[in-house]
């Protein structure tokens, strides 16, 4: 069905280069679609990625209505850098509010989609409504319609992809969600090119919507503001990722982090009963290469390849035998988390994962939690649920993604989960506001401890890189000092900014100064004379925007918090790795005097005023869209 | 027991090194880890303007931990007889 595309006149006013200066509205419900313009002032404001979504979401009501509630808006929006020759900047974000903690979640994901939703002729798009049955839309330029994906219902991400690829040809590019997303499982993934927007549950507000695909193709080209100079400078930057800043990403991948992780005592192992893992030296990637056939890939306009893929020696009926994209963090999550050091395994697992649609380490860390509710005697109608168990992993994973049996306990991540078995299971699952923890045991690593109690969207190492500090010469990890705070401050301000205007984290060491280089090729590409200082109140900007989302979200000071469990004990054999809840609280108080709210967290109206955000005051619906 | 300081190599130094350790004499004052390092280099010369140069100063992006407690940059670190050097990437994480 062809949607009616309603076109406002604002939105055809000439944009800022770098931008379209507008935005595609969808009401599956209704079947309509909207042009809507974005101010400069907006735009300038917010950016893109990241920050230009939560401003959209909060401007749609989004944390006025249930994550999955029919009006509960899904955005996607991309940045001034998509489509530019700036390496790493064909990326885009997906934010809605996550049905796994229901406060804000931001995701980004590379990498050809970014490109193409931008040449549809828009900076975002907000989906919001709900079709009937089972359906796709496809965006061709400004042309929206929804198709029946009757026949895709149930199928993996990559059938999903490759069956609409069948269908709509290699020009379009597919945002897709697996049988996880359909069945509503709280943590599912939306996937793109094998590629996830991973965390908090994008999949579900998206299979909520009866919406199994997007597909979108553009032909509409932004103007750059200095294109020469802009072509030399992205030039250079691509020379400067190939030095040895970079060198861990190209050759070895994320995976790397395993064996260090393990040697500082931080590798979470056993659902975080323990920082080390016997086994981790033989998941070590210079093994992986030796044991596994072992390919490398990269996300579209991106010269470092970090992708690094290895080739599952044996399958399982029902998994594809593909070669298996490798992170650290389904590493982590699907082997020492779960006590499991098969690394066959591992990647059939993390497979299984990119099939079902559904976050690596959100499973890992809630089939962790229900591992030890079982050998704990606390959950009993799982038995088999066994650390160290890769069969019982695989088991648990095709059970999450459809829904089944035990599978729908797992399904709702490990605190709905925990609540349902009672306080002592509440007290060990591994979540920060519903969200499971990455791998960083936080407990040795007291920054990132901080860093996940305050984050936005929960327990997140992409939102505050706060282990940088931990593993760097500025702290003493196991003792962080009030005063130490401020280092969190600037790895959270940092990842605002990559994450909004956008660039992959991947290039931080390639960077002299962050936001004085970026003020540099936001110039070149809009023409904004933009410098570094009104950069970091930008990413200041962002970062208090998504906390006023979730404070109209329902947040609450006690959501700032880790696992009671890891405030009571220390992990085995690690008696330093200790934080105490007094401690912790005093670190937040901190972090949030420091960040210019109250010490409890809540945003006073005069921190607003300096980061021009005293329009977000109040009641969504009267939100100006300024100009 | 000998006195000894062990290096361990992790990611990208390792991988060129093609070994995950080594061990280095000391004698009661220890070496600095400035020396470690260019012995390091003397033993693996591939890793030379890779994570540290042949006088052993430590390369843009690389980190050097002792015991897995203390991160430092400083080549004028006292490394005492049994402690162990980690040489890593300071981009430890991610
Ligand atoms: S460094 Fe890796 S994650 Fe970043 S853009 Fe390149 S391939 Fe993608």
């Amino acid at each position: 069905m062809l949607l009616p595309l309603t076109v406002s006149a604002e939105s055809q006013a000439v944009p800022t280069p770098g931008y379209h200066g507008r935005y595609l509205w969808v009401d599956l419900t209704s079947a309509t679609a909207e042009l809507r313009s974005i101010s400069a002032r907006d735009l300038r404001r917010f950016l893109g990625g990241s920050g230009l979504a939560t401003y959209l979401l909060l401007y749609h009501g989004g944390a006025n209505c249930g994550p999955t509630d029919a009006e509960s808006p899904l955005v996607f929006s991309y940045s001034p850098l998509v489509g530019s020759p700036l390496t790493t900047s064909a990326k885009f974000a997906v934010v809605s509010r996550s049905p796994l903690t229901g406060m804000i979640n931001d995701s980004l994901v590379s990498s050809a989609f970014a490109l193409a939703g931008k040449r549809v002729g828009v900076d975002a798009m907000v989906i919001t409504g709900r079709c009937e049955t089972a359906h796709y839309l496809l965006v061709d330029g400004l042309r929206c319609e929804v198709r029946s994906a009757a026949m895709l219902r149930g199928r993996s991400c990559r059938d999903t992809e490759q069956a609409l690829r069948k269908e709509l040809g290699n020009e379009f590019q597919l945002a897709v969600i697996g049988p996880a997303g359909e069945n509503g499982v709280r943590y599912a993934t939306i996937s793109h090119d094998g590629r996830h927007a991973g965390r908090g549950g994008n999949g579900a507000v998206m299979g909520s919507k009866n919406l199994k695909a997007i597909a979108v193709r553009g032909d509409q080209r932004v103007a750059w503001a200095h294109p020469l100079e802009l072509q030399l400078a992205a030039k250079e930057l691509s020379r400067r990722s190939f030095g040895s800043s970079t060198s861990k990403y190209r050759e070895l991948g994320t995976a790397a982090n395993l064996s260090v992780l393990n040697r500082l005592k931080a590798l979470p192992t056993r659902n975080f009963q323990q920082g080390e893992f016997a086994e981790a030296e033989q998941m070590d990637p210079v093994q992986l290469a030796q044991d596994y056939h072992h390919t490398r890939s990269s996300c579209a306009a991106c010269t470092i390849g970090c992708e690094h893929m290895y080739q599952p020696t044996s399958s399982t009926q029902g998994i594809s035998g593909q070669p298996v994209r490798v992170e650290y963090e389904n590493l982590f999550a699907l082997g020492p988390l779960c006590g499991i050091h098969d690394v066959d395994a591992v990647l059939r697992a993390s497979q299984l994962c990119d099939d079902m649609g559904i976050d690596t380490i959100s499973t890992g860390g809630t089939v962790a939690f229900a591992m030890e509710c079982v050998e704990r005697g606390w959950l009993t109608t799982a038995p088999w649920l066994r650390f160290g168990d890769s069969h019982a992993l695989l088991r648990a994973i095709e059970l999450i993604g459809r829904r089944e049996g035990v599978g729908v306990e797992l399904g709702l991540g490990s605190r709905a989960f925990s609540v349902l078995l009672g306080p002592q299971a509440e007290s060990i699952a591994p979540h920060v506001k519903g969200l499971e923890l990455p791998g960083y045991e936080p407990r040795a690593a007291q920054a990132m401890a901080v860093g996940f109690a305050v984050g936005t969207r929960g327990a997140d190492h992409n939102r505050s890189g706060a282990y940088q500090v931990d593993f760097s010469e500025a702290v003493d990890r196991y003792h962080l000092r009030t005063e130490d705070v401020h280092h969190l401050l600037e790895t959270e301000d940092q990842a605002a900014l990559f994450d909004s205007v956008i660039f992959c984290k991947f290039l931080r060491g390639v960077f002299a100064d962050l936001f004085q280089d970026v003020a540099e090729y936001l110039r070149l590409v809009t023409g904004w004379e933009v410098t570094s200082e009104e950069l970091r109140c930008t990413a200041r900007r962002i970062v208090t925007l998504k906390k006023m989302f979730n404070v109209r979200a329902g947040w609450v000071p006690s959501d700032d918090t880790l696992p009671e469990r890891m405030l009571q004990q220390s992990p085995i054999g690690n008696p330093q790795a200790r934080i105490t809840s007094v401690q912790l609280q005093d670190l937040v108080r901190a972090y949030n005097l420091a960040r210019g709210w109250t010490a409890e967290g809540w945003v006073p109206s005069d921190t607003l005023r300096p980061l021009d955000l005293l329009d977000l005051v109040g009641d969504p619906s009267t939100v100006p869209q300024s100009s | 027991m000998p006195l000894q300081i062990c290096i361990e190599f992790y990611g990208s130094v390792r991988l060129r090194a093609g070994e995950s350790s080594m061990l280095l004499p000391a004698d009661d004052i220890g070496i600095t880890v400035g020396q470690a390092l260019s012995s390091v280099t003397r033993r693996f010369p591939q890793l030379i303007g890779f994570c540290c140069g042949s006088d052993g100063a430590l390369q843009p992006g690389f980190v050097v931990n002792v015991d897995g407690q203390l991160f430092t940059r400083d080549d004028s670190h006292r490394l005492l007889p049994g402690q162990t050097l980690l040489v890593l990437s300071a981009d430890v994480g991610g």
